[in-house]
């Protein structure tokens, strides 16, 4: 069995189902990213495994023992919430220390154990200075630091960086991860942030309307988005539906997706032409340049085709071809996701 | 999961039960932290108000509405109420026009100078009572300062600080300081931005005056005027200090009534407060009739 | 308008109100150092014999002192029942928010005169027989200064992030009542302290309620005073003095407190 098993475990506040029979199990050392925008469950079912809010129905066990109606604090679980939760009357080292004092340790044991996690976040030096004089990032790693001193089982991470400006997010992602690396600890992180999610994790569970619609490594979902709201989720998907495919490609049921990197862009020659059905393996469109962002090593096209806009990606390493120019689209057959729809 | 499945049903059980103690508990709890605070809320508060509305139906140990004809029938309590109304109008009416000159003016002073002064005006909104009547007495007496300095200047002949046009102006001085700390606070509501867009935009001071700083300040003003008169009507200590009693508006009525020397009639007391809180409401209710005019701007 | 003009303009306006609200607290202030003042502009001669005379003066010294205890006991009262009050209906049961509103705007509603209508008849006899004793002061004062500290304790409630701190705390092994006493109280410090200077500011000023509930059996500060204006208007003067003085410093270090706090939640906001 693994480490953390939810089974079954449902929510509703009043007549508004939050999260519906959530499944999923957790090894032990995993980093696990519930992924969705906000209002999909995901912080709910996050404080449900806390147990700062009750469940409806459904059981959540760690190690085989079910937690699931024990308090919070018996839980052996630590927490960084959102706004960081720290206590404004506490300088940063009676913060962290605080867990330690309601376990009733010795001012010695707790010295220690305060100066080890300081260390681990690179905190040392800080640790007298009360939360007002501190800087986000600095703030982020004190909330950080008093989740780990209690040496949680399972640590809960609930949008730790959003308010963080983009630079010190990058920074602290990496610390996060490595440092949940080196004690082996199973996390649980919390984000609407795609990249933050992808670059983090070792499975990312996409939650929308209160149900995780997919479970996989970052690039199983990314690049096998299961429905249109994934694809929609993950990236700048082009999702064509069933009269774009059956006019431009092929007959065909439901949605499909392509990712803007997928596509081979280049400027039209005057004998291309628009054919339908596959060439080498590959459908062909014929487009104008609508509109060109330059995101650094990538160049984002926005090409007209009929009444259809599609985002293509190419690397900024050759010419950067001019708006209103026609260019042909190469689209490998192989790359086209079938989507289900939302709802299944 | 099968071995998990079944142990599931009996703790399931378990938990209902110990959920169904644990949120007694919790009631309980609540109910700890908020009884000893309704207890006491409902015997100095509640119940005092509860008497006043029952008692000021009973005349002679009946349930009657004799207490109120007497009321309207007598001319000296009319006089108090007219007496009540004209004071807290007016003097709610004056405190706001200076309040919001003054405002006004001190919005083009900097940050500094106009700390110290809502300071200062903080500080004066707490004179009030009977040091205010004493300082009064002291200044627009027959012998004070300020009357000596007037009449010699000519201005006048004499001033009866004891009459309608001194408590008229003692009602003024404790409102201006109200009506002042109530009101500056919906200024800044105003932005100067506002101004500099208007003027790009062609307006004159006059039509930005009149086009937005009026109706995004109307509900401020109507809602400090309301807690003036309120303020005002139910003053009870500066006139009474003033006058020793002798100057005929509603709260000294009422105050004659359960506690004077001469004929205490409580019941009568019940009947005119009731009345009082009445006329209250009722400027309560016209202000938010007319507030409701103006519901773009939303208040928390 | 031209821009000397206004300021011209603007600088008048501003003197002439804060004028008249100073004038009379500097007349009381010339009166009462003042040997002899009657039928001139300015006074004879200067003196600090009123100040003297006040402060050994036991009549005066007592009614002070049992204003304070009044005003005090009062103001613990109502921390003591409110604080519990406010966190359960914050913490848990906020949907009371919107009564609590309600609640708490009737003693700032209802005029002081209508309420000791009530009081007299209900607590001269009967089961609580405590009209004429301090103690329907202090219970009645308490009604007086719930909107004000009801409001400097939820500013400063609203300005921390209770919920997730008592989360926080509960999860590394508090209860919630734990949660209350180290996390929560500690931060509401300064609106406790603003409450309190409010509170006693306003309660020392207090007249009608002990002068009709009380009046001379247990004689406060502002019925003293009354009662002595016949005494000597110099005399009444230092004693009004004396008053300001005191508000003015119990208004002063409320403005600092609620200051601090708001500067603290800006801070926190940035």
């Amino acid at each position: 069995m693994s480490y953390v098993v939810v089974s079954n475990l449902t929510k509703s506040f009043g007549d508004t189902l939050v999260f519906e029979k959530i499944n999923f199990e957790i090894e032990q050392g995993e980093f696990i990213t519930l992924l969705g925008p906000s209002g999909c469950g995901k912080s709910t079912l996050l404080r449900a495994i806390a147990g700062l809010n009750s469940v409806d129905s459904g059981g959540i066990y760690v190690n085989g023992e079910n937690i699931t109606y024990q308090d919070p604090g018996k839980r052996g679980i630590g927490m960084v919430f959102q706004s960081y939760a720290l206590f404004p009357n506490m300088t940063a080292y009676e913060n962290i220390a605080f867990g330690l004092k309601l376990q009733k340790l010795s001012k010695d044991e707790i010295a220690k154990r305060v100066n080890e996690v300081l260390d681990i976040v690179d905190l040392k030096g800080r640790e007298n200075h009360y939360i007002d004089e501190l800087s986000g990032g600095q703030r982020q790693r004190v909330a950080l630091a008093r989740a780990l001193v209690v040496r949680p089982r399972i640590l809960l991470l609930d949008e730790p960086l959003s308010a963080l400006d983009a630079k010190i997010r990058k920074k602290l992602r990496v610390m996060i991860r490595k440092i949940q690396k080196e004690l082996n600890l199973t996390t649980v992180f919390v984000t609407h942030d795609q990249e933050e999610a992808m670059t983090m994790s070792d499975r990312i569970f996409v939650m929308y309307g209160g149900k995780i619609v997919q479970n996989g490594t970052p690039s199983e979902v990314y690049r096998h988005p299961v429905n249109e709201f994934v694809a929609s989720f993950m990236g700048n998907y082009n999702i064509f539906d069933e009269s774009f495919m059956t006019e431009h490609f092929t007959n065909a049921n439901g949605k499909y997706a392509i990712r803007p990197e997928a596509i081979n862009i280049k400027v039209c020659d005057s004998k291309d032409k628009a054919t339908k059905g596959l060439t080498n393996d590959a459908y062909n469109l014929i487009g104008n340049v609508s509109f060109i962002s330059l995101l650094g090593n990538v160049v984002r096209y926005n090409v007209k085709v009929n009444d259809k806009e599609l985002v293509v990606d190419s690397l900024n390493n050759s010419e950067v071809i001019k708006e209103g120019t026609r260019v042909s689209l190469t689209l490998p057959s192989g790359e086209l996701q079938e989507l289900k729809s939302n709802r299944e | 999961m099968s071995g998990l499945s079944l142990s599931e049903d009996s703790k399931n059980a378990l938990h209902n039960e110990s959920m169904a103690v644990k949120k007694l508990k919790k009631l309980f709890s609540y109910g700890l932290c908020l009884a000893p605070f309704m207890l006491f809320y409902l015997l100095f508060e509640v119940f005092p108000l509860v008497w006043v509305l029952v008692n000021s139906f009973v005349y002679e140990e009946e349930y009657s509405l004799e207490n109120y004809m007497e009321l309207f029938n007598s001319e000296f309590m009319t006089q108090a109420f007219e007496n009540s109304l004209y004071l807290a109008i007016v003097s709610s009416i004056i405190a706001l026009v200076l309040a919001l000159l003054f405002i006004n003016s001190i919005r083009t002073t900097n940050g500094k100078i106009k700390n110290i002064l809502i300071s200062l005006v903080n500080i004066c909104s707490n004179f009030s009572g009977v040091p205010l009547a004493f300082a009064f007495i002291i200044i627009l007496g027959v012998n004070g300062a300020v009357t000596l300095l007037l009449k010699n200047m000519g201005l006048i002949d004499g001033f009866n600080i004891y009459g309608s046009a001194g408590i008229l102006t003692i009602y003024v001085y404790f409102q201006i300081p109200i009506a002042i700390l109530l009101l500056y606070p919906a200024f800044d509501a105003v932005k100067e931005e506002w101004h500099e867009a208007a003027r790009l935009l062609g307006a004159t001071n006059c039509q930005y005056a009149r086009k937005v700083v009026i109706p995004v300040l109307a509900p401020s003003i109507f809602g400090t005027f309301v807690i003036l008169f309120a303020n005002a009507i139910g003053a009870y200590a500066s006139v009474y200090a003033l006058t020793a009693g002798n100057y005929n508006v509603v709260t000294v009525r009422i105050a004659a009534l359960v506690s004077g020397d001469i004929y205490l009639d409580p019941n009568l007391a019940a009947a005119i407060s009731v009345i009082l809180m009445v006329i209250m409401l009722i400027v309560v209710i016209l202000n938010s009739l007319i507030i409701r005019r103006y519901n773009y701007v939303k208040n928390k | 308008m031209s821009k000397t003009n206004s300021r011209l303009y603007h600088n008048t306006v501003i003197s002439i109100v804060i004028g008249i609200l100073l004038l009379p607290i500097v007349a009381t202030f010339l009166y009462s150092i003042s040997t002899r003042w009657g039928a001139t502009i300015l006074p004879d001669g200067l003196t600090l014999n009123w100040y003297l005379k006040l402060l050994t003066e036991e009549r005066f010294l007592w009614s002070f002192v049992r204003s304070l205890g009044v005003c005090f006991a009062a103001m613990g009262l109502c921390i003591v029942l409110m604080l519990p009050a406010i966190f359960v209906v914050y913490y848990r049961l906020r949907y009371l928010k919107f009564i609590c509103n309600m609640i708490v705007i009737l003693p700032f509603a209802v005029p002081p005169v209508v309420g000791s209508v009530g009081l007299i008849q209900i607590y001269s006899d009967g089961l609580l027989p405590i009209s004429g004793t301090f103690w329907i002061l202090i219970f009645t004062y308490f009604t007086v200064i719930i909107p004000f500290v009801y409001r400097s304790i939820v500013n400063s409630l609203e300005a921390i992030n209770y919920v997730d701190m008592i989360d926080a705390a509960k999860l590394l092994g508090a209860n919630t009542f734990k949660a209350f006493i180290y996390v929560v109280l500690p931060n509401l410090k300064k609106g406790l302290l603003s409450a309190i200077f409010i509170s006693i500011s306003i309660l020392i000023g207090e007249f009608v309620f002990a002068n009709i509930l009380v009046g001379t059996r247990f004689e406060t500060l502002q019925v003293y005073l009354y009662n002595t204006k016949a005494v000597s208007g110099h005399y009444s003067s230092a004693l009004v003095i004396f008053y300001f003085a005191f508000i003015f410093v119990f208004t002063y270090l409320a403005s600092v407190f609620s200051k601090v706090e708001r500067k603290s939640v800006k801070r926190r906001k940035n």
